[in-house]
């Protein structure tokens, strides 16, 4: 089975060998969604279970998301749908302090398939940054993430920052990360929490043109 | 002064001497820098590899070298022991924090290696990283001769150079301790909002039912009831965080609140009022000045602990388990006509045994002892409307409903009748 095997030499930090694995996958005509979420984000998630005890990288989880990123390489190119367009904006990104992208480069590689304009601004994001990137832009949606429960705090400092600023009406705020549910994203003020980047997905295919066009109003 | 006292805490001699002899052992690259990223000292030989100097002379090298650094280093700093990472150009390195006095100084950065044999993807990742490069042909023919290091090796190393880090600058057992128990913390917190997130559980983000869970942790340390008094504290902690968004001051109270009624529960359980009290003020005059939310969390746990062992005075340990039966028979037999001659027949001693070693743990008889769960049960079950003071009493094994008000009445200080109505 090609996606047992494409896990497997994630765990064991093989790079060249995910990538053969994932083109064979792709070849045998599997979609590159399947391969990214039963091959590559398996193969990740099998890692972080075994590394869940650890504070920080350890050099096999560095080995192992090399490994993931070269089978992304193949299949990133075949997500993106470049033919639909939605005037939607999307403002994405870790909260200050948090380091890890891999779970935001995920969402921002299924969510770039719904056509909305995507900024990330990538790891480590003061809320100043996010709120004046906010003010900037004006998007219709605010994505944020924290992994660690030291972190997590952060994203009621962000939406803080954007009440002050009087720019968090008219703003959907998607919180996401480990330590988060939804009742924390409640509790902060937050919009909504997803589970994991397919079912942010999900959401926004339904609903994106709704909230365009009750930002519009 | 101050130059002279860090001075004698890190002196710079030492731990150049003591580098240099970590690098000619290992035979890895390792330079000193502060906390800008900025390098004060390179050991051992001093030349950084041919990959290295090349990027560095290439147009912002040495800045995006140094910006790449400091992040590491604040990283490594943060969580207090080495952090591996990979730089902007695309090599494996690891950042060994320098932490006197709780203040970071800088890191010792080692590698510069990669961890794998440079293959097609690698020369694909090499090329996006170095976007501006000139000529890249010269960029690939260097890094085929970068050291390759195994993730296994690299780990011993940091390892190694962690130790090194902390014996030079004296860092003392205690606050690694201290750190451990922090991060323990985190950990339980994450833990315990994982496992409600997988079964579902609902959100709790009101104080109604956060008074309740501190309520049901109370009755726990009433009975001694050391596993599920844990349990319930863990997740008291876990809906504290989340509720209050890791505010400390709130969290100071909260914790403030806890530790006294846990306190006054213990004395409830049997334990010592003198010397429960003593530890509560004990620990009042701890929490002051605390300043991180992990470490109240670790301290109540510390107290709570406390108190319990102060309702068990574990004199006798092999007795203990004898006890510690009893009261678990008694926790799911309570409903039942129960006499001291059941327990005891159940666990195979005699009632005079029984009742001795009782009376020497838990300073109660077990009549005492069955009386109070039938108790704490009935106040459980009071609180849902649809049960009226007759089916409780008898649903917690009364015999009798007016010797069941007569008991409660003693313990709880009003009757059930007047309970029941004054929770409606």
């Amino acid at each position: 089975m090609v996606f047992l095997a494409i896990i497997k030499s994630i765990i064991s930090g093989e790079a060249e060998n995910t990538m053969a694995l994932t083109k064979q996958a792709l070849a045998q005509g599997f979609s590159a969604e399947s391969v990214l979420e039963k091959g590559l984000i398996a193969g990740m998630d099998r890692v972080a279970e075994k590394f869940r005890e650890q504070r920080v990288m350890v050099p096999e989880v560095l080995m192992a998301s090399r490994a993931m990123h070269a089978g992304l390489s193949l299949v990133e190119p075949l997500l993106k749908d470049s033919d639909k367009k939605i005037a939607a904006k999307i403002v994405m990104g870790t909260v200050a302090g948090d380091l890890h992208d891999i779970g935001l480069s995920l969402v921002k590689m299924l969510v770039i398939s719904t056509g909305a304009e995507i900024i990330n601004l990538g790891v480590d994001v003061t809320p100043k940054k996010f709120a004046s990137v906010v003010r900037k832009e004006k998007p219709h949606i605010l994505m944020m993430s924290a992994l660690l429960t030291t972190t997590m705090t952060v994203m009621k400092e962000v939406i803080d920052e954007l009440e002050l600023m009087g720019i968090r009406k008219n703003l959907v705020i998607i919180v996401g990360g480990a330590p988060v549910d939804s009742g924390y994203a409640k509790t902060i003020g937050a919009d909504y929490y997803f589970e994991d980047a397919f079912e942010v997905r999900v959401f926004l295919e339904e609903n994106l043109a709704k909230i365009i066009s009750r930002k519009s109003r | 002064m101050r130059k002279t006292f860090e001075a004698n805490l890190l002196d710079p001699n030492y731990l150049e001497e003591i580098l240099g002899s970590f690098h000619n052992a290992t035979g890895l690259h390792i330079e000193a820098i502060n906390n800008e990223g900025a390098t004060f000292s390179v050991l051992g030989e001093l030349e950084r590899s041919d990959f290295c100097r090349y990027i560095r002379c290439q147009p912002e090298g040495e800045k995006k070298c140094q910006d790449s650094y400091k992040r590491a280093s604040l990283e490594a700093a943060k969580w207090e022991e080495p952090y591996f990472f990979r730089c902007h150009a695309g090599l494996v390195i690891w950042a060994v924090p320098i932490t006197i006095q709780g203040v970071s100084r800088g890191s010792i950065i080692c590698g510069q290696v990669l961890m794998w044999e440079p293959d097609h993807f690698f020369f694909q990742e090499l090329k996006k990283l170095n976007v501006g490069i000139k000529n890249f042909e010269e960029l690939k023919s260097k890094a085929c001769k970068l050291e390759v290091v195994s993730p296994a090796r690299s780990q011993a190393a940091a390892d190694m150079l962690f130790v090194v880090v902390n014996h030079i600058v004296k860092r003392n057992i205690n606050s690694l301790a201290e750190i451990d128990a922090t991060r323990l913390q985190q950990q339980q917190i994450r833990r315990e909002i994982e496992e409600r997130k997988r079964k579902n559980l609902p959100d709790i983000s009101d104080y109604d039912t956060y008074l309740k869970k501190e309520r049901k942790f109370l009755r726990y340390i009433r009975l001694g009831d050391r596993t599920r008094a844990n349990q319930t504290l863990q997740s008291l902690l876990t809906d504290l965080y989340t509720k209050t968004v890791g505010d400390l001051e709130t969290v100071k109270v909260r914790i403030l609140e806890l530790a006294t009624l846990t306190s006054r529960a213990a004395v409830e359980g049997g334990a010592n009022a003198e010397r429960i009290m003593m530890h509560l003020k004990e620990f009042n005059k701890e929490i002051e000045g605390i300043e991180r939310v992990e470490k109240f969390f670790y301290k109540i746990q510390h107290i709570v602990e406390t108190f319990l062992e102060g309702i068990f005075t574990l004199a006798d340990k092999k007795h203990l388990a004898i006890v510690k039966n009893a009261r678990d028979f008694i926790m799911e037999h309570y409903a039942l006509p129960l006499t001291v001659a059941d327990v005891a027949e159940h666990l195979f001693v005699s009632t005079s045994h029984l009742s001795r070693l009782f009376r020497e743990e838990l300073d109660c008889t077990i009549n005492d002892y069955l009386t109070r769960v039938r108790v704490e049960q009935a106040v459980e079950m009071m609180k849902k409307p649809e049960f009226s003071v007759a089916q409780v009493s008898k649903a917690v094994g009364f015999q009798n409903q007016s010797y069941f008000s007569k008991v409660f009445r003693k313990y709880i200080g009003v009757t059930p009748l007047i309970y029941k109505n004054s929770l409606y």
